[in-house]
């Protein structure tokens, strides 16, 4: 698993409704805005209204990231056509690209 | 083309949804691959793909149809384009049909059926025919349309599928004998079939219409991807025609009856377990994902909200306005609606019953029991089949009936779950 920057829990799988697609981290409160700004910025914001807490963020091509404001939980949802064995690498190279953004970002502000 | 949210319509009082003509739901593909082979296991595996193929042709006929003059659409082309485009939103994949007077080739994609029987057990399971049986019917629907040839009239086989392991889906299509026609269920039928009666307001009302539209607001905007999947709420999930379910169900029911009586019973603890199915996944599913986390809050343990959030959900997707009537914590549920998304389709084509006929709704009330009683949400448990056994297989915790139905002549659905 990824090493986490202080501001990121440690990757894990969550149960879905197919294998190793669901995985989980969470994002420090102090880093929820930042993170959430980072997002917009470097990947595809996915049509929600503001109203509704969760955002939604398309990277690395069709995997997704969600994040909840409020609880700072964050879902990477890796593609469903991605092949199982390549799932869990997929997961940990998105992890690996949003724990470098969010700790290179901290380290220069 | 138009936004399929410009083609889609609603009766608020009834919660049921169209997209053109068409009454249309949201179902995973636990529950897609359950229905289907129940369809099989009761009718064998000649005659369950026949029974199949025949409802999603003559279902996905009436959408497509619908679809082609609400866009005013005249050339084949114009309206084979539509029904491609159609199919992915809707989140079935990507099929590219070739096809004249009736004959011709299709090419599908990530269909599914085939995809998602392949995920779930293609490891370890070899298949022996294909999976695709709705796809097929939608093509040879498509080419009916789009030819303006005779509805019902061509036939669609799945030659190649990738839940055998082919690379891709493929299909034949030939020019068949036109099938006895059937009465359409859509907006008018439906609104004929239930009457005027206007929803009594039942308990959390405001709690279960509040869900329901934060839900729908996430709904809405969905379509499907560039290779034809939506993904929602972490799930995959399909728009499907309510009446490719409802006939493959009566059908099947009707068939059984018929040729094995006796068997009835276990046909329809059958159907009733689709319900289990997409409750504990769909339902399950949303419950714990990050949108019902950030939209409505954190699960704690409290039965009653459970079975509240459960209304919401099945709402939103679409099943019908079901209210909560009553809720005896540990004892008894009552769940009532002024029509299931079953009822419209039987009242029309079969008229009166003689026997409660909202087998999703029954099976859906138990299953909605069962997480409401026995899931420690705040545990976060996996919902894996291993713990679906557990909850739904390990003997019964709780009995349902089907105390008033549409079809009987009553003036709703009601279904009473207890303690057996």
């Amino acid at each position: 698993m990824t090493e986490p920057t202080s501001l990121l829990s440690p990757l894990r799988r969550e149960h879905g409704c197919a294998r190793d697609l669901l995985w989980r981290c969470e994002v420090a409160d102090e880093a929820v805005t930042g993170t959430l700004s980072l997002l917009r910025e470097h990947s595809r914001p996915q049509n929600l209204g503001p109203s509704l807490g969760v955002d939604l963020f398309e990277v690395a091509g069709e995997h997704t990231i969600v994040l909840v404001r409020r609880t700072g939980r964050i879902q990477i949802r890796i593609h469903g056509l991605t092949p199982p064995s390549s799932r869990a690498e997929a997961a940990e190279r998105v992890a690996a690209w949003l724990n470098d953004l969010v700790g290179r970002h901290h380290r220069e502000s | 083309m138009k936004d399929l949210l410009d083609l889609w319509s609603r009766l608020p009082e009834q919660e049921l949804s169209f997209l053109g003509d068409a009454p249309v739901i949201y179902h995973c593909h636990h529950f897609n691959l359950f229905l289907d082979q129940t369809v099989d296991d009761a009718l064998g595996p000649k005659r369950g793909p026949q029974v199949r193929f025949a409802a999603a042709r003559d279902a996905s006929y009436q959408l497509l149809d619908s679809l082609m003059q609400a866009n005013g659409a005249q050339t084949p082309a114009e309206r084979m384009a539509i029904a491609e485009s159609t199919f992915a939103a809707m989140g079935h994949g990507r099929l590219s049909i070739g096809a004249s007077g009736g004959s011709g080739k299709a090419i599908g994609e990530h269909l599914h059926y085939g995809r998602a029987w392949s995920e779930k057990y293609g490891a370890s399971v070899r298949r022996r025919h294909p999976a695709d049986t709705f796809a097929a019917g939608y093509t040879a629907a498509a080419a009916e349309v789009a030819a303006g040839l005779p509805r019902e009239s061509v036939l669609a086989n799945e030659d190649r599928c990738i839940a055998m392991r082919a690379p891709r889906c493929e299909f034949s299509l030939t020019p068949g004998e036109q099938a006895e026609l059937r009465p359409d269920v859509g907006v008018q039928a439906t609104l004929a079939a239930l009457g005027d009666l206007k929803p009594e307001p039942g308990l959390h009302e405001p709690t279960i219409g509040a869900i329901t539209e934060t839900l729908r607001s996430f709904l809405a905007g969905v379509r499907g991807d560039q290779h034809g999947l939506v993904q929602n709420f972490g799930v995959y999930i399909t728009l499907h025609l309510a009446s490719y379910y409802n006939r493959i169900t009566y059908d099947t029911i009707s068939q059984v009856l018929s040729t094995a009586p006796k068997m009835i019973d276990v046909l329809e603890s059958l159907f009733r377990e689709s319900g289990h199915v997409c409750v504990f996944n769909t339902f399950g599913g949303i419950l714990m994902s990050p949108e019902w986390e950030g939209a409505i809050g954190d699960l704690k343990e409290d039965p009653e909200e459970i079975v509240a959030a459960c209304l919401g959900i099945a709402r939103a997707l679409n099943f019908g306005r079901w209210t909560l009537r009553e809720y005896v914590p540990g004892e008894r549920l009552v769940i009532d609606t002024p029509s299931t998304y079953e009822c419209p389709y039987y009242i029309t084509r079969h008229g009166t019953s003689s026997r409660p006929s909202c087998y999703f709704l029954q099976g859906a009330a138990l299953a909605i029991m069962q997480l409401a009683e026995r899931v420690k949400w705040t545990a976060r448990p996996a919902l894996t089949q291993d713990y679906y056994n557990q909850l739904f297989r390990g003997g019964a915790h709780w009995k349902v009936e089907q105390t008033r139905c549409r079809t009987l002549g009553h003036d709703r659905c009601e279904v009473v779950v207890s303690r057996p």
